[in-house]
C-alpha cells in the first residue's frame, strides 16, 4: 500500500514537473535559446529540469523564505542557464543552478530593498513631482546598479567616491573628513573609478 | 591587439588596452578633485585628442559613471543609506556623531515618524546612537530612530523630544542667571533638577521618565501647573493625566548608552517589541510563546545575532520570512 502510494506520487511529480517544463519550454526565451544552442539539447535540457527543478525550489524557498518567489527564482535561474549557452556536466548539475540562483537570490534582495528605500527617499522630499510609474521604474534599476557597483568598491574608496559625488566634497576636504593624506585620496578615487568601468564592462558570471 | 595609428579609424568594438583605460582613470580622478585647474582640463582634453582610443577609452569611461549622475542626490543620499551609514554602532558614539547623517527608517509604517527625524536638528537613524554636546556643556545621547529639536534662549534650555528616546546629562549653566533645562513631550515637560535622566516616547504616546541621577520635575495639565517630583532611581509613565506607575529603576536602563540591552526576566514579547527600536523592518512574536521569559545582556551591534541565540535559548524557532520581516514561533 506504501509502495503504491510513493510510486503514485513519483508519477504525479513526474507529471507535473513535465508540465512545467513545458510551460518554461513554450516561453520565448527558451524557445529562441533551444533551437540555437547545439551544446544545450532539449531532452538535456528536460533532464535538468526533471531532476533537479524541485530540489533547487525548496534550496530557494529555505533562502527566501517564501514559496513565489522560489517558483519565480526557479524559472528564472532556468531561463539564465539556457541563456547561458553552458550545460553543465551531469554531475556538476546542482552546483551550476545554485551558482545561477545564488546571483538571482542577491539580485532580488537588492531590489527589495532598493525599492523600499527609493519610496522612503520619496515620501521624505516632497517637494517634487510625483513621479510616472516608468520613472519610478527606470530609477529603481539605476539605483541598483549605483548600489551593485558601490558593493565592488573597497570600503575606503566607496566612502571617498560618495564623499566626492553625492556631498560633493573636494579631495583636502575629504582628506580632512578621514583624516588621511590627499594622495591616499586620489589612491581611493582612483579604485573606485575602476570599480565602476570594470562593474560596466566585464563580463558577469552565468549572464 | 595591435595599436591603431593616430588618425585611423579604431574597431568600434575592440578591446581598448587596460593602460589606457587606467590613464583615462587616472585624469578622471584629476577632474573630479575639485581643485582642478584650467590647464588640468585642457590637458585632459589634449590627451582625448592624441589617439582614438584614447577617446574610446574615455567615453566608455563617462558611460561607467553616468548612472552616479542620472539620479537626483537627494533620492541617492537616502535610497543608498546602507553604504552612507558608518560601520558600527558603538564607533558612532564614540567619536561623536556620524560621518554623514544617517537619515531614514525603511518602512512605510513609520513614514511620519520618518519625516519627523529627518526634518529635526539631531536624528539617528534605526540602529544608530549618537551623543551630542549642546552649547552649554549639557551632553544627550540620542538612541534608535530619534529626533531631537534644540531651542535654548537667553531664558531657558529647552529640548524638544519629537521622536524616540534620549539620555540627558545637564551641565550647570554659565549664563549670569541659570537658565532652566527644560524636555519637553507631547503629554508634559521635564525640568531638570542637576541630573542625569531619560526620556522616551512610546508607541502608545506615552512618555517614560527615568532618572539616574538628581531629580526631575515632570509638568502637565493644562497650563503645565500640576507638577509632579520624581527622584533618582524613580522612573514614572507620563501621560496628558500626570505621572503615573511610578517605580523602581537602576542604571540597566540607560546601558543601551553604551550599546547593550540588559534585561531582567523580561517576557519575549516584550524583549521583541524593545529589539524591534534598534532593526528595520518588523519582528513577530507568536502569542503560543510571549510568556516566555528571559534574562541576559545583549550587545545592539547585531540584532540578528540576538535574534539566533533566541533559539538556543528557548524552545522556539525564530523564521526570517524575508530580511525585514522575522517571526518568533514555537519550536
Amino acid at each position: 500500500m506504501e509502495e503504491r502510494l510513493q510510486s503514485d506520487r513519483r508519477y504525479a511529480e513526474r507529471h507535473l514537473s513535465r508540465l512545467r517544463f513545458d510551460a518554461l519550454a513554450a516561453s520565448p526565451v527558451f524557445k529562441n535559446a533551444s533551437m540555437a544552442i547545439s551544446g544545450l539539447p532539449r531532452e538535456a535540457l528536460h533532464t535538468l529540469y526533471s531532476d533537479h527543478h524541485l530540489w533547487l525550489q525548496s534550496w530557494l524557498r529555505r533562502r527566501l523564505g517564501c514559496a513565489f518567489d522560489a517558483a519565480d527564482l526557479t524559472h528564472d535561474t532556468y531561463a539564465r542557464l539556457i541563456r547561458s549557452n553552458r550545460a553543465p556536466n551531469p554531475d556538476e548539475s546542482r552546483s551550476w543552478l545554485v551558482r545561477i540562483a545564488k546571483g538571482l537570490v542577491i539580485d532580488l534582495l537588492r531590489r527589495r530593498r532598493l525599492e523600499i528605500s527609493y519610496r522612503a527617499a520619496l515620501a521624505l522630499l516632497p517637494e517634487r513631482e510625483e513621479p510616472s510609474a516608468e520613472e519610478r521604474e527606470i530609477t529603481i534599476e539605476m539605483l541598483i546598479d549605483i548600489d551593485a557597483t558601490l558593493d565592488r568598491m573597497p570600503a575606503k574608496a566607496r566612502q571617498a567616491f560618495l564623499l566626492n559625488r553625492l556631498e560633493r566634497l573636494t579631495y583636502p576636504q575629504i582628506a580632512e573628513r578621514l583624516n588621511v593624506s590627499v594622495a591616499s585620496v586620489q589612491k581611493y578615487m582612483l579604485a573606485a573609478i575602476k570599480a565602476c568601468y570594470s562593474a560596466a564592462y566585464s563580463e558577469h558570471v552565468a549572464n | 591587439m595591435s595599436p591603431t595609428e593616430p588618425g585611423t579609424i579604431a574597431e568600434p568594438h575592440g578591446e581598448i588596452s587596460q593602460a589606457i583605460v587606467d590613464q583615462a582613470s587616472e585624469w578622471l580622478v584629476k577632474l573630479w578633485s575639485g581643485v582642478a585647474t584650467a590647464a588640468d582640463h585642457d590637458a585632459c582634453l589634449r590627451w582625448r585628442d592624441a589617439h582614438a582610443d584614447h577617446e574610446r577609452a574615455w567615453q566608455r569611461l563617462e558611460g561607467a559613471v553616468e548612472k552616479f549622475h542620472s539620479v537626483p542626490r537627494d533620492i541617492s543620499k537616502v535610497a543608498l543609506e546602507k553604504h552612507l551609514k558608518a560601520p558600527s554602532r558603538r564607533r558612532v558614539l564614540k567619536t561623536f556623531g556620524a560621518l554623514l547623517a544617517g537619515s531614514t527608517a525603511i518602512y512605510a509604517g513609520r513614514r511620519t515618524e520618518v519625516w519627523q527625524r529627518y526634518a529635526a536638528d539631531f536624528h539617528t537613524a534605526i540602529g544608530e546612537t549618537r551623543a551630542v554636546l549642546l552649547a552649554d556643556s549639557s551632553r544627550i545621547v540620542l538612541n534608535t530612530a530619534t529626533a531631537i529639536d534644540v531651542r535654548f534662549d537667553a531664558r531657558e534650555r529647552r529640548v524638544e523630544l519629537r521622536a524616540g528616546e534620549i539620555l540627558v546629562e545637564t551641565a550647570h549653566d554659565a549664563a549670569e542667571r541659570a537658565r532652566p533645562f527644560i524636555v519637553t513631550t507631547p503629554v508634559g515637560n521635564i525640568r531638570a533638577l542637576g541630573t542625569r535622566f531619560t526620556v522616551r516616547q512610546t508607541d502608545e504616546g506615552l512618555s517614560k521618565v527615568a532618572v539616574f541621577e538628581g531629580a526631575v520635575a515632570v509638568e502637565h495639565g493644562e497650563s503645565g501647573t500640576a507638577v509632579t517630583r520624581i527622584e533618582a532611581g524613580r522612573q514614572a509613565i507620563l501621560s496628558r493625566r500626570g505621572a503615573t506607575d511610578v517605580a523602581a529603576t537602576d542604571e540597566s536602563a540607560s546601558a543601551w548608552t553604551s550599546g547593550s540591552l540588559i534585561v531582567e526576566r523580561m517576557r519575549l514579547d516584550a524583549f521583541l517589541q524593545e529589539l524591534n527600536r534598534y532593526r528595520a523592518g518588523v519582528v513577530r512574536c507568536d502569542p503560543s510563546v510571549a510568556h516566555l521569559v528571559l534574562t541576559g545582556v545583549y550587545s545592539l551591534d547585531d540584532t540578528d545575532r540576538i535574534l539566533r541565540s533566541l533559539a538556543k535559548a528557548l524552545p522556539v524557532t525564530v523564521d526570517y520570512r524575508t530580511r525585514y520581516w522575522v517571526v518568533v514561533t514555537a519550536r
